[in-house]
């Protein structure tokens, strides 16, 4: 057993031992003397706390450091391992877009599943895997069942990966985590390579195939319809018409104090049924859609419903000008499906050895399942101490309940 | 007898105790009555009137006034005295020596010396719980205090009884005597001052004679438990705190003792121990234009 705060448990017992030592502190009356004239002295309670070196009340005693001990390896969390893996290993699976050959996938997939001490599979999100993690692995060779709508992000599956090896660094010693990806260009980012730094060992990289490009990439020939011709049926007049401070397209950005007419109507981004694919292209600050694009059979069609500034210099801003460019820009998202470079993917994997376990950060807070019962037991000693804390109680009442006609004789 | 006794019985021994008011008339004695007679001691002249006895015509007077007068004279008495002594569980402190026990013993013997001296009956009541009541006449001859002293030598101070019964009962048998209470005044001084007070209020003579030990005019400073040893379930911590409580409380009721006392007419005089016996004695005994008065 291992406890993952063991601060805790050092200060329970310093605690425990304060108990000890007041438990030889006892309240008790002190000597008596007679003075006839005691009717004049001032009422106060007869008590007076006073050292003794008898060992009173074992029991309480016992249960109170026990209550105590048991309180504070309950925060301490304390971990039972009996046998802790040599090595566990994390198994990340790509599920985006990306992958090209899902049974490729699957195949290559299946030999690091098993025996895995959790597997993710990952696409802009990344989700675990509890239960069932080969028959999910299976499932994904059925074509229908792939959803190629989401990009692949590697950052996302190296932190999933970096949260689950805090949770089981206390019951290895090593950790293996191996991604199996087609390791596409879409799938970095800028904070990819430092997210990898953060991985204190080496990465198992197994590279499927990529996606091919696909038709509607090319899609650049754009039109672009403006709401107030109302062709597409995506907007509705706004009543009243409002005043918005700018308005966001990719990676332009306009401040403006625009009135906005129109808002999207409802319905607006859903899927139309002949498949035709609606993304939201530019919203405004508050988060509203401010122009949609579709794709069609034609081309791309982009329906803006931003209109034009018509004073100041706003439309001689840098920011308008890459506005205006972008609305004449391919439609859809940027997809680079080509593999990256191979250099990048040694970087990538490292050469290190597998990941220590104790380079791994411990998870700041975690219930560990010892926690739960060592809090229960904690309860029942709590209620036995009150239990016998009243009986020793009533126990003192009753002896001198037996003392007090003796004294009247004696007086 | 022990030695304090004796050398007690030695200092008191040219003491009397004169009357405060007027006596009762009985058998000729030291003590001025309220009874006007034909003795020796010339007081006065009253004319005569029918019903006078004619052998109390002064006949020389008669002779040069041509009118008849009586001859008044002051009645000299004896005055019976009773001593009412408290033996209760709080007059045996300290436990150890009994001190305040023994010195109001010595209390009583010197009263009872005072009032022998002047060939005046002295009897005592002893009101103890061990035993009950003893009570020992007012008699006048010899060996009547030294009766007195052995029967209080015999008496163990203990139990919580009662003096106003035995204050009744010591007037009843007595109703002409001096009645003298030495107590400390911690039973029940509600009833006995009362009853004091109805027997002040008939002519008595009644003397207060309140004993206190040292230790209790003031108490040791050091923190203790101090019980009651009448009633061993009152128990109250005299601390340095309370001690001041104490202090200030001990002395309101001894001023209100001594005046509810005074006010019913009786002598109260308060004695502690630390003071010599002899000295208590004289300030009782003593008017007091001759003797201090607490």
């Amino acid at each position: 057993m291992i406890f993952l705060a063991p601060a805790f448990l050092v200060a329970a017992g310093i605690v425990a031992a304060g108990v000890v030592a007041l438990h030889f502190l006892s309240t008790r009356e002190p000597d008596t003397d007679l003075l006839p004239t005691v009717r004049f002295v001032p009422r106060v309670p007869v008590q007076a706390t006073t050292i003794t070196m008898r060992f009173t009340d074992p029991w309480l005693l016992a249960l109170r450091v026990l209550l105590i001990l048991l309180l504070g390896a309950a925060l301490a969390r304390p971990l039972i391992h009996p046998f802790a893996q040599p090595v566990s290993r994390i198994t990340v699976v790509d599920v985006s877009r990306a992958v090209g050959s899902p049974g490729e996938l699957v195949d290559s997939a299946l030999g690091y599943v098993e025996g895995a001490a959790a597997i993710v599979f990952f696409d802009d999100e990344a989700r675990e895997i509890e239960d069932g993690a080969v028959d999910s692995l299976e499932s994904l060779r059925d074509d229908a069942r792939w959803n190629r709508a989401s990009a692949g992000s590697l950052s996302t599956a190296l932190i999933a990966a970096s949260r689950i090896a805090s949770r089981l660094r206390d019951g290895t010693d090593s950790l293996q985590l191996v991604v199996v990806s087609p390791f596409a260009q879409e799938e970095r980012d800028a904070a990819t390579e430092e997210i990898r730094a953060l991985w204190p060992g080496r990465i198992d990289a197994v590279r499927v195939a990529a996606a091919a490009r696909q038709p509607d990439e090319a899609l650049t020939a754009t039109r672009v319809e403006w709401a107030d011709s109302g062709a597409t049926g995506l907007w509705a007049a706004r009543e009243p018409p409002d005043t918005i401070g700018g308005v966001r397209a990719n990676d332009a950005v306009m401040v403006y104090p625009f009135v906005r007419r129109w808002q999207p109507a409802p319905g607006a981004a859903a899927e139309p049924a002949d498949g035709e694919e609606t993304r939201v292209y530019a919203r405004w600050m508050d988060g509203e859609p401010a122009a949609f694009e579709r794709a069609t059979a034609d081309g791309c069609m982009r329906s803006v419903a931003i209109p034009m500034p018509t004073e100041g210099d706003a439309i001689l801003r840098p920011d308008f000008q890459r506005f205006l460019e972008g609305l004449e820009g391919p439609c859809g998202e940027p997809r680079d499906m080509s593999p990256l470079p191979e250099q990048f993917l040694a970087a990538f994997a490292g050469d290190e050895a597998l990941a220590p376990a104790s380079r791994v950060a411990r998870q700041v807070m975690r219930v560990t399942p010892a926690v739960p019962w060592t809090l229960g037991f904690a309860l029942v000693v709590a209620l036995a101490e009150l239990w016998l804390q009243r009986r020793l109680a009533s126990g003192a009442r009753t002896n001198r309940a037996v003392e007090l006609p003796g004294r009247s004789r004696a007086a | 007898m022990n030695a304090a006794d004796g050398a007690l019985l030695d200092a008191v021994r040219s003491l009397r105790w004169p009357t405060r008011r007027k006596a009762p008339a009985g058998l000729a004695g030291d003590h001025r009555s309220w009874m006007r007679g034909i003795s020796a001691e010339f007081e006065d002249y009253r004319a005569y009137r029918q019903g006078d006895e004619v052998s109390k015509i002064d006949w020389k007077l008669l002779a040069r006034r041509n009118r008849a007068y009586i001859r008044l004279s002051t009645e000299q008495t004896v005055l019976p005295t009773m001593i009412v002594v408290d033996a209760s569980a709080s007059m045996a402190y300290p436990s150890a020596t009994l001190e305040k026990w023994h010195f109001a013993r010595h209390i009583a013997i010197g009263l009872a010396s005072a009032a022998h001296n002047g060939r005046d009956p002295v009897g005592i009541a002893v009101a103890s719980g061990n035993g009950g009541a003893q009570y020992l006449p007012a008699r006048a001859r010899r060996g009547t205090v030294h009766q007195i002293l052995a029967l209080l030598a015999g008496i163990e101070p203990g139990g919580s009884p009662h003096l106003a019964p035995v204050l009744d009962t010591v007037a009843l048998r007595h109703p002409r005597a001096r009645i003298a209470v030495v107590s400390d005044f911690l039973g029940d001084a509600e009833d006995l001052l009362k009853h004091a007070t109805e027997r002040s209020a008939a002519g008595r003579e009644v003397h207060a004679v309140h004993v206190i030990h040292t230790t209790e005019m003031s108490p040791s400073s050091r923190p203790s438990l101090v019980v009651d040893p009448e009633e061993a379930q009152l128990k109250r911590p005299l601390t340095e705190f309370s001690r001041l409580g104490y202090l200030e409380n001990f002395g309101e009721w001894r001023e209100r003792l001594a005046r509810d006392w005074r006010m019913a007419g009786a002598s109260y005089t308060q004695v502690v121990t630390d003071a010599g016996a002899p000295q208590a004695v004289r300030r009782v005994v003593l008017p007091p234009e001759t003797g201090s008065r607490a």
